[in-house]
């Protein structure tokens, strides 16, 4: 909260920096609450759940690759195997989150969103089948 | 019938007596110089014979004397008393003696001061220089001796340099050890190298020396220019050197032929302090003929195994790098009163076994194991280690190497190879985060479907609306 004012040259006081500390922390908290807000209520169903999946994957990723770097990388295939899995579930969930957002692109606007989804399954099933070969 | 305790005690005695054996042979041939009187001996010649030997004599120029025909040994122990002989018959050549050692004969040479150049040469070959004095080559000991005498040492079997280097020796009985003093008149005393085939048994007594005397002059010790210069001194001149090689075949050399002459043959004898002793010579000989005559400290290895500690006890051609190995080697002595091996009596602990490819991958101690032993009637030694993460063919090595022990040598080849395709582990312990990611993601993508579908059909009811 104080470093905030230690960047402006003019030391004001006490008072003062209280006050615009807790302006911007109003600030602040006012528009993150608008935009978990917005989220929850203009954001659709399916999207949402296509983030928290999005969020897992990453969280999935940097576990591994903690791992990997502080304990082993042994055998090599099984880290491939399970970081690819994780980063291509993530990449296809991109994807597919790119054709039914409400946002997109003009391009996507012809595929339908059981297309797209089917898609999506079809190609993430391939891939878990590539990531379970490599795990050995 | 009853006997009573003392008769039946002396007729177990002689019997065990007369039952005494070598391990390889009781064929013996003694060759004696013409200046050495076979009945100054007969006291000797007596207990060899009562001990089951059959001895043969013969004289250094006998042609008769083969000590090897048609490819066979004649003979399993030779008694060489010719120190002073310039030629000896071709059968007993030293060349010829040399291969029939290396045939397994073995031998003790009984030496006196007056050795010839030719046999002085030969004891080179086993790494003894013996004395070569202008003043004479009679060991003198001023302090040490007989009364009369100080050309006739009196050493002490408890001083011998052999209790230093191996306390449990098979030499020296501890009845010897603690008994009198061994008398060696007109000794000739060496200097032995450092070959390991080669041990002393007995040194010279401090305060002795060889040369320095000058022969017949009177002139003392170490001080007269005519009376020469003293060789050898004190504890560097041996007197009694033994010399075992790789195939074990065994060798004695003592320095006075006389030390076993009858007139010493525990007899009692006064030292210059006025000190009377009983002679321990009859002991002595006794214990080093059994010791050159393959009797005592005689060892053999009965069977070495190995086995997996996994797969049962069952000897395998071949191991996996990294498996848990167990060995096992019994090893049994020779006991001359049953003519026998049995366990040993003195087993040691400082044997090793080692797993080499070339070099040893793992060296490690042979535990005395006391319930193999008890049950095979044989001293049983045990050890396990993991085998070396690198495959290729490797040997069980035991080597136990002691002075007057024999020299004992196991190997046994086996294999150590890499894990087949179908044996390595299914799953990797280190390896689960990864197994346990890559599932997570597919039963989440499962349930996102499921859960996708189902919020879809809600949509879609909602539209039907």
């Amino acid at each position: 909260m104080s470093s905030s004012s230690i960047n402006v040259p003019k030391i004001p006081s006490a008072a003062e920096t209280k006050q615009q500390a807790a302006e911007v922390q109003s600030q602040l908290s006012n528009s993150l609450s608008t935009l978990v807000h917005n989220y929850a209520s203009t954001t659709p169903a399916r999207v949402k759940l296509i983030d928290s999946f999005l969020l897992f994957c990453v969280l999935s990723g940097v576990l591994q690759f903690a791992y990997r770097i502080l304990v082993t990388s042994f055998p090599y295939y099984a880290f491939v195997g399970g970081f690819g899995s994780t980063v291509g579930q993530f990449v296809l969930l991109a994807g597919l989150r790119a054709q039914v957002a409400p946002g997109r692109d003009s391009e996507f606007k012809a595929i339908s969103q059981e297309r797209a989804f089917l898609d999506f399954a079809a190609s993430s099933v391939i891939l878990h089948l590539f990531c379970f070969n490599f795990l050995g | 019938m009853r006997l009573p305790i003392p008769t039946l005690a002396l007729i177990a005695s002689i019997l065990s007596v007369v039952t005494a054996k070598s391990s390889t042979g009781d064929r013996v041939l003694v060759v004696l110089e013409s200046g050495i009187e076979k009945g100054d001996y007969s006291k000797f010649w007596k207990s060899l014979e009562a001990r089951g030997y059959s001895l043969t004599f013969k004289s250094p120029k006998d042609d008769t004397a083969e000590l090897i025909k048609y490819g066979e040994r004649k003979y399993d122990h030779l008694i060489m008393y010719a120190p002073g002989q310039k030629t000896f018959s071709p059968a007993l050549s030293p060349q010829s003696i040399l291969h029939a050692q290396l045939d397994g004969l073995n031998t003790l040479y009984l030496l006196s001061p007056s050795l010839s150049p030719l046999n002085r040469d030969t004891f080179r070959e086993y790494d003894l220089e013996f004395t070569d004095s202008s003043a004479g080559n009679t060991l003198i000991s001023p302090f040490s001796s007989l009364a009369s005498d100080p050309s006739s040492p009196l050493i002490f079997p408890a001083h011998s340099p052999l209790l230093s280097s191996s306390p449990a020796n098979p030499v020296l009985s501890p009845s010897t050890l603690s008994g009198g003093p061994i008398v060696f008149p007109e000794a000739i005393s060496h200097f032995a190298g450092e070959t390991p085939y080669g041990f002393p048994i007995l040194g010279a007594p401090r305060g002795s020396y060889v040369g320095g005397s000058g022969g017949n002059s009177n002139s003392t010790a170490g001080e007269g220019r005519k009376g020469g210069e003293v060789v050898l001194a004190g504890k560097m001149a041996g007197v009694v050197s033994a010399f075992q090689t790789r195939d074990n075949v065994r060798i004695g050399f003592v320095g006075s032929g006389k030390a076993l002459s009858d007139k010493v043959w525990e007899a009692s004898v006064e030292d210059q302090e006025g000190v009377t002793h009983r002679t321990a010579n009859a002991a002595f000989a006794q214990d080093l003929t059994s010791w050159v005559f393959q009797e005592t400290g005689v060892l053999r290895v009965e069977c070495a195994t190995h086995w997996s500690k996994t797969g049962g006890e069952v000897e395998k051609a071949e191991y996996r790098k990294n498996e848990e190995v167990a060995y096992s080697v019994s090893i049994t002595q020779y006991s001359p009163s049953s003519g026998t091996y049995i366990p040993l009596v003195t087993p040691p602990s400082d044997l090793q076994l080692e797993f080499t490819m070339l070099d040893p991958f793992v060296r490690t101690p042979l535990i005395l194991n006391s319930t193999a032993s008890s049950a095979q009637g044989s001293t049983t030694y045990s050890a396990s280690f993991r085998a070396p993460d690198r495959h290729g063919v490797f040997k069980f090595v035991v080597e136990y190497w002691r002075p007057g022990y024999t020299y004992l040598r196991s190997s046994t080849t086996t294999a150590v190879v890499p894990l087949r395709h179908d044996e390595h582990k299914r799953f990797i312990t280190g390896a689960y985060p990864f197994y346990g990611a890559t599932v997570s993601v597919s039963v989440a993508f499962v349930l996102f479907c499921g859960m996708w579908l189902g919020m879809g059909e809600e949509r879609g009811r909602k539209k039907a609306e």
